[in-house]
C-alpha cells in the first residue's frame, strides 16, 4: 500500500518495461543504431554511398571487391562502397518508417475518434472504410506506385493512403467501447463538450494500443518499401535504400563469395524488425495498468 | 418553504419508443410540478418510466426513444423542444445535474478525484488554475471528505463506495445547478453509508438552496429525504403529494399495495 501512495502511470510504465531485459537490449539497439547513422557520414575515412570508385593503377571500376581495409563492407558491382551504401540505405529506410508510422497513425486516429464518437457520421465513414478496405492494399500500392513520379515523397505518401485503414478501425473499435462507460455519460449529462470528453477521456486509453501500433508500423513500412523496390516500384536506383540494396543483392544470392552484398543489408533490416516488434511488444505490456503491480 | 410558481413544470408528457416491430408508449401524459427549494421523490416498481422521464429532462433519451408530445417547461424554456447538443449544452450541468446510482462506475479510473472535480468547476464556473482547485478542494471538504487536499491526487480505485459517492455529489455540485436529480442515489451503498449519504444530500440542500429531484423505489429513503412523493405507475403519475400523506393517507390503491409491500 505504501507503494501506490505515489503511483504515477508512466513512472510505472517505465518502471515495468525496465523489468524486460531482452526489450531494454533492444531499446538500445535501436537507439544505438539512430545514433550511430545520425553521425556516421561525420566520421573520419568515410566514403561516398553514391560515388563509383576507380582502381588508379589499371582505371577499371572496382567491382564485387569482398570486404577489406578499405572497403570494410566490401563494393557492389558498378564499384560502390557498401559499407556508405548501407548506413545511407538505414537512414532512408527509417526515416520512411518512420514517417510513414507516424502519419497513418495520426490520420487513423483522427479518422477513428470521430467514426467512433459521432454518430451522424458512423454511417458514412463505416461505408468508406469497407469500400477502400475491399481493394487489396498491394493493388493500391501498385497503381500509386505506378502513376506517380517515384521517388521518397511518392512511397511515403503511397503507404499513408492505405495505412491509416487499420488504425482507424482499432481506434474506433476502442472508441465504442469505452463511448458509453457511465463516467462518460455522466460527464456528458454534466454539460461536458464531445470534443472534451473525446480528449480528455478517452485518448489516454488508447496510449497504449497506438504506441504499440506505431511501433508495429515502423518495421512494417521498412518491409513495404523493401518489397516494393523488390519488385521495381519503390525508389529510383540511384538513392540507397535498404529495399535498394537488397534488391540489388538477390542477383548473386547464389554467388557464394559475393553473397554479402544480401547478407549484410537483410541482417541490418532483420535487426531493425526484431528489436521494434519486441520493444512494441513489452512496451504494450508495460502501459497496461494491470502489470503495474 | 414552497413558492406557487413551479421551478420546472411537466405538461402532458408523452415519450413514445420504437421497437423492431412496434412503437411502444412508455409515458402516457405525465403531468408534475417541481417547486424551488423542494426535494421530490418519484416512486415506483421498475419499468414504471422513472429513468426514461429523468433522462428526457437531460436530453440522454437511447436513440430509438422520443418525445411525442407535451411540454417540459424551464426558465421559459421549452425543453421538450430542444433538438442539437449545443441547446442541451446550455442545460446540462449548470441548470440541472444528475448523481448516478453506481459511484463505481461513474468516475474515471484514469483520471484523479481531484482533476475530475476541477473540471467541473472549470467548465461551468469559469475558474482556472489555483482558483479552480481551492474550489475544488472545498466542496470535496464540504461533501465529507478530510483532508481533501492530500486525497487530491488520488485515483478512485483508491475510494471507498460511499466516498466515491461523495466525488460524484460533489463533481455535480461543482456545477452550480438549480436542479440535482439523484438516480437512486444509495442503492449500491450498505446501510450505514446510505444514511450518511442521505443526511449530507439533505445538508447540501439547505446550503446550497439545491431542488432535488430523487429516483428511488426504496420507500425508506424516500422517507427519509423527500418533501413531497410522486408515485407512478405505467407510465402516469398516480398520486402527488406530502410524504406523510401519502405514507399515512395513501388514496389511489396502488399507493396503498406498494406500502403494504413494505418489510
Amino acid at each position: 500500500m505504501m507503494k501506490n501512495l505515489k503511483y504515477s502511470y508512466w513512472t510505472s510504465t517505465i518502471e515495468a518495461f525496465k523489468k524486460n531485459k531482452l526489450a531494454l537490449f533492444f531499446l538500445y539497439t535501436i537507439i544505438g543504431l539512430i545514433a550511430f547513422i545520425i553521425i556516421q557520414p561525420y566520421l573520419p575515412n568515410q566514403k561516398s554511398p553514391v560515388a563509383i570508385y576507380i582502381d588508379k593503377a589499371t582505371g577499371f571500376q572496382l567491382i564485387n571487391r569482398p570486404p577489406s581495409k578499405e572497403f570494410w563492407f566490401g563494393t557492389n558491382s558498378i564499384g560502390q562502397d557498401m559499407w556508405a551504401r548501407i548506413w545511407a540505405g538505414t537512414r532512408m529506410s527509417l526515416l520512411i518508417g518512420f514517417t510513414v508510422a507516424l502519419w497513418e497513425n495520426f490520420i487513423g486516429l483522427m479518422v477513428g475518434l470521430v467514426w467512433g464518437y459521432v454518430r451522424r457520421l458512423e454511417g458514412i465513414i463505416s461505408t468508406i472504410y469497407n469500400v477502400l478496405n475491399n481493394i487489396p492494399k498491394t493493388i493500391i500500392l501498385i497503381l500509386l506506385a505506378y502513376t506517380l513520379k517515384p521517388g521518397v515523397l511518392t512511397i511515403i505518401f503511397v503507404m499513408c493512403i492505405t495505412g491509416w485503414l487499420d488504425t482507424a478501425r482499432l481506434v474506433r473499435n476502442l472508441v465504442v467501447i469505452i463511448r458509453d462507460r457511465e463516467y462518460n455519460i455522466a460527464s456528458r449529462i454534466l454539460g461536458t463538450p464531445g470534443y472534451r470528453i473525446a480528449y480528455k477521456n478517452i485518448l489516454p486509453y488508447l496510449v497504449s494500443t497506438l504506441v504499440l501500433k506505431i511501433s508495429l508500423s515502423i518495421p512494417a513500412a521498412i518491409g513495404y518499401e523493401v518489397f516494393l523496390t523488390y519488385i521495381g516500384l519503390g525508389l529510383p536506383v540511384g538513392i540507397p535504400s535498404l529495399g535498394n540494396l537488397i534488391n540489388e543483392g538477390r542477383g548473386y544470392i547464389t554467388v557464394a563469395s559475393l553473397r554479402y552484398q544480401l547478407m549484410i543489408p537483410a541482417i541490418v533490416l532483420s535487426i531493425i524488425t526484431v528489436s521494434f516488434y519486441t520493444v512494441g511488444n513489452a512496451f504494450a505490456d508495460a502501459s497496461d495498468p494491470k502489470n503495474h503491480f | 418553504m414552497r413558492e406557487k410558481k413551479p421551478l420546472l413544470s411537466i405538461e402532458d408528457l408523452v415519450i413514445k419508443f420504437q421497437l423492431k416491430d412496434q412503437i411502444v408508449e412508455v409515458i402516457k401524459g405525465l403531468s408534475l410540478n417541481l417547486y424551488k427549494g423542494e426535494s421530490l421523490a418519484i416512486v415506483g416498481e421498475s419499468g414504471a418510466g422513472k429513468s426514461v422521464l429523468v433522462k428526457s429532462l437531460i436530453g440522454v433519451l437511447d436513440k430509438n426513444g422520443w418525445i411525442d408530445a407535451g411540454k417540459i417547461l424551464y426558465k421559459g424554456m421549452d425543453i421538450a423542444k430542444f433538438k442539437s447538443e449545443d441547446e442541451w449544452l446550455k442545460i446540462r450541468g449548470k441548470e440541472i445535474a444528475m448523481v448516478f446510482q453506481e459511484p463505481m462506475t461513474a468516475l474515471n479510473p484514469l483520471r484523479t478525484i481531484g482533476s475530475q472535480v476541477e473540471e467541473a468547476i472549470v467548465l461551468h464556473q469559469g475558474l482556472r488554475g489555483r482558483e479552480a482547485r481551492k474550489e475544488a478542494i472545498r466542496i470535496l471538504e464540504d461533501v465529507g471528505i478530510k483532508d481533501a487536499d492530500k486525497l487530491y491526487k488520488r485515483y478512485p480505485h483508491e475510494f471507498s463506495g460511499g466516498m466515491r459517492q461523495r466525488v460524484v455529489i460533489a463533481i455535480a455540485l461543482a456545477c452550480k445547478p438549480q436542479i440535482l436529480i439523484c438516480d437512486e442515489p444509495t442503492t449500491a451503498l450498505d446501510v450505514t453509508i446510505q444514511a450518511q449519504i442521505l443526511k449530507l444530500l439533505n445538508r447540501l440542500q439547505e446550503e446550497y438552496n439545491l431542488t432535488i429531484l430523487y429516483i428511488s423505489h426504496d420507500l425508506g429513503v424516500v422517507a427519509k429525504v423527500a418533501h413531497r412523493v410522486a408515485v407512478m405507475y405505467k407510465g402516469k403519475i398516480i398520486e402527488v403529494g406530502n410524504v406523510k400523506d401519502i405514507f399515512y393517507r395513501p388514496k389511489d390503491p396502488y399507493t396503498i399495495s406498494l406500502l403494504s409491500k413494505l418489510p
